[in-house]
């Protein structure tokens, strides 16, 4: 075993890499080149390293079924059809299609998870304003937050809640018991602050201009079946501990099967719908971040946590700001394993539940502070800005800090009232 | 004829009649009139910092960009016909529209500049009903006071 330095140099090396992305070097290759790096300073032989992975391969296709169903969805015109619903239920009014595109959002995020809406609905919903002639961003950032918002409505609503499940297990009853609330709170308080904080785009009715947008047609109709169903079979799966990997690769087979029967056979799109990038990304921050448990880089992490717990339920508020910082200091996906990581090895002694789902909503509502996910695309922003490109990083901490205090605020109070109930309860 | 006077006007929402129906008026009925639309691609900012945020997210896909693009130029379309009508409406003698994509206020100067516009005319702000005060004129209109080659006329909502 390497001396503790090493590997910590390797860690945060390779964390600041992929944070910073200096000549363009893909996230995904810096996480890999880490990850390899951890066996050639001896920290994993290539064996321990590919048990490592396998270990974690439900989340892996959890992460594919999850990229092939969304991508399908997307294809079939599933999300255009859900924002032209949204805006024929607007009827020129901006505040109501902001409603309706938040609503959509939550259903998908809830779903097909954060990526969908963050990645697949965002560009749909701009599109769609832009059509009806409106300033894009509040649309923008209302998919963009509420992808971070709803990501705990269920387990699979994010892939994060999967990695830390995945180490810390909780069941679908301890789960919704824990976070369905503070979950629907943080939601309604995100819906308010968006309202609030674009209220003059808002207050500006437009004209309905009859749409020749995309209706509901057979393709997307099949899509739409394919995802309700398996939105109803992750609810029955997380309920009786089915792994959800599996159960994602089969639902993105049920969706492919339908839309083949509906639009015709791709065998080769469905191959450049593997997210391979984020599979590298995942595969080489499991390393990463399991090199670092083995060389105990995370005790000072453990040590606060096990404090936070000695509080007693009065400790979650503060675990969930902790965690919140961590996700925009160095993204949501580390942060979700580091914190998994230190969950994990807690003193038998320190019952757990609380504090998974504090650090559930602490991970995935917290990149909402800076609109757009973390520190580091902060500081690109700067960057694009001082090459004269007119944005501006304090614009989305604003929008991000107005409307992500309160919602983070509020989630984490439900949060402590419920851990009290809890285990008054017990 | 060199001494005609060129009339740019600035439309983005069903503005063209109201922007007309204030500066018609005002000026010499020799004008020569044209539109030009602005698809502002500002917004595509938004959409790359935020994918930058997300694990291996990559750059937009090209069929997102073309339906960005495509839902863009719907709305100018739209826009620009509605522009078009108001100019036949009023019997004016007019140039076909133009659309142009960037920044508003730095393309509606370019815009006035490649045409030898002699006069801009443009709303003075998106809103409806902005409030008296320093925000009463938006960023694109100021923009444009600051930076454009002729004399602007703003008109209040």
């Amino acid at each position: 075993m390497p001396e503790p330095l090493t590997v910590g140099v390797v860690f945060a090396g390779s964390l600041a890499l992929l944070l910073v992305r200096p000549r363009r070097v893909p996230d995904w290759a810096a996480a890999l080149g880490g990850g390899l790096l951890m066996i050639l300073v001896g920290v994993w032989t290539l064996d321990q390293a590919l048990r490592q992975l396998a270990e974690s391969s439900d989340v892996f296709l959890f992460f594919v079924g999850l990229g092939v169903a969304s991508a399908t969805a997307d294809r079939a015109g599933l999300f255009d059809a859900a924002a032209h619903l949204a805006a024929a239920t607007a009827r020129g009014s901006q505040r109501r299609l902001l409603g309706g595109l938040f609503a959509v959002s939550t259903v998908v995020t809830a779903v097909l998870s954060n990526d969908a809406t963050a990645l697949l609905l965002t560009p749909v919903a701009f599109a769609a304003a832009s059509r009806l002639g409106l300033n894009p961003r509040p649309y923008v950032f209302t998919c963009a937050m509420v992808a971070n918002a709803a990501s705990f409505l269920l387990p699979v609503s994010n892939p994060a809640n999967l990695l830390i499940l995945a180490r810390v297990p909780l069941g679908l009853t301890a789960f919704t018991a824990r976070l369905i609330a503070p979950s629907l709170v943080a939601l309604g308080a995100t819906l308010v602050g968006l309202l609030w904080v674009f209220r003059n785009d808002l207050g500006a009715p437009y004209e309905d201009v009859p749409s020749s947008g995309p209706a509901l047609t057979s393709r997307s109709r099949a899509s739409l079946v394919g995802v309700v169903g398996l939105g109803a079979v992750y609810v029955l799966a997380a309920a009786i501990g089915w792994p959800l990997g599996r159960v994602a690769v089969t639902g993105a087979v049920v969706l492919v099967v339908l839309d083949a029967l509906v639009a015709g056979w791709e065998p080769l799109r469905v191959v450049r719908d593997v997210p391979w990038s984020l599979l590298g990304l995942v595969a080489g921050l499991l390393l990463l971040v399991g090199g670092a448990e083995q060389a105990s880089l995370f005790a000072p992490l453990v040590g606060a946590i096990d404090a936070t717990s000695a509080v007693g339920y009065a400790g979650l508020p503060a675990l969930v700001a902790g965690m919140a910082l961590m996700a925009n200091l160095i993204n949501n996906l580390p942060s979700a394993m580091v914190a998994a990581s230190a969950l994990s090895t807690l003193p038998a002694t320190v019952e757990r539940g609380n504090l998974v789902a504090a650090t559930i909503i602490g991970v995935n509502l917290g990149p909402n502070l800076t609109t757009i996910g973390s520190l580091a695309t902060m500081l690109w922003l700067v960057l694009l800005r001082r090459r004269g490109l007119q944005v501006s990083a304090l614009d989305y901490v604003r929008v991000g800090g107005l409307v992500t205090v309160p919602a983070l605020a509020l989630a984490a109070v439900v949060l402590w009232v419920i851990g009290g109930l809890l285990s008054h309860g017990q | 004829m060199a001494s005609e006077v060129r009339i740019l006007v600035c439309v983005d929402g069903g503005s063209a009649g109201q922007l007309l129906a204030t500066a018609l008026p005002l000026v010499a009925s020799s004008a020569r009139w044209k539109a030009v639309h602005v698809i502002d691609a500002r917004g595509r900012l938004d959409l790359g910092a935020l994918r930058r945020g997300i694990g291996a997210a990559g750059p937009l896909p090209p069929h997102a960009v073309a339906a960005i693009e495509a839902a863009g130029r719907e709305h100018a379309s739209v826009v620009l016909a509605a522009a078009e009508a108001a100019f036949v409406e009023r019997g004016l003698l007019r140039e076909t529209g133009v659309v142009r994509i960037g920044e508003p206020g730095r393309e509606i100067c370019l815009a006035a500049t490649d045409w030898s516009a002699d006069l801009l005319v443009l709303r003075a702000s998106r809103h409806s009903r902005p409030e008296p005060g320093p925000r009463s004129v938006g960023h694109t209109a100021r923009f444009v006071v600051d930076h454009a080659p002729c004399p602007v006329l703003l008109i209040r909502s």
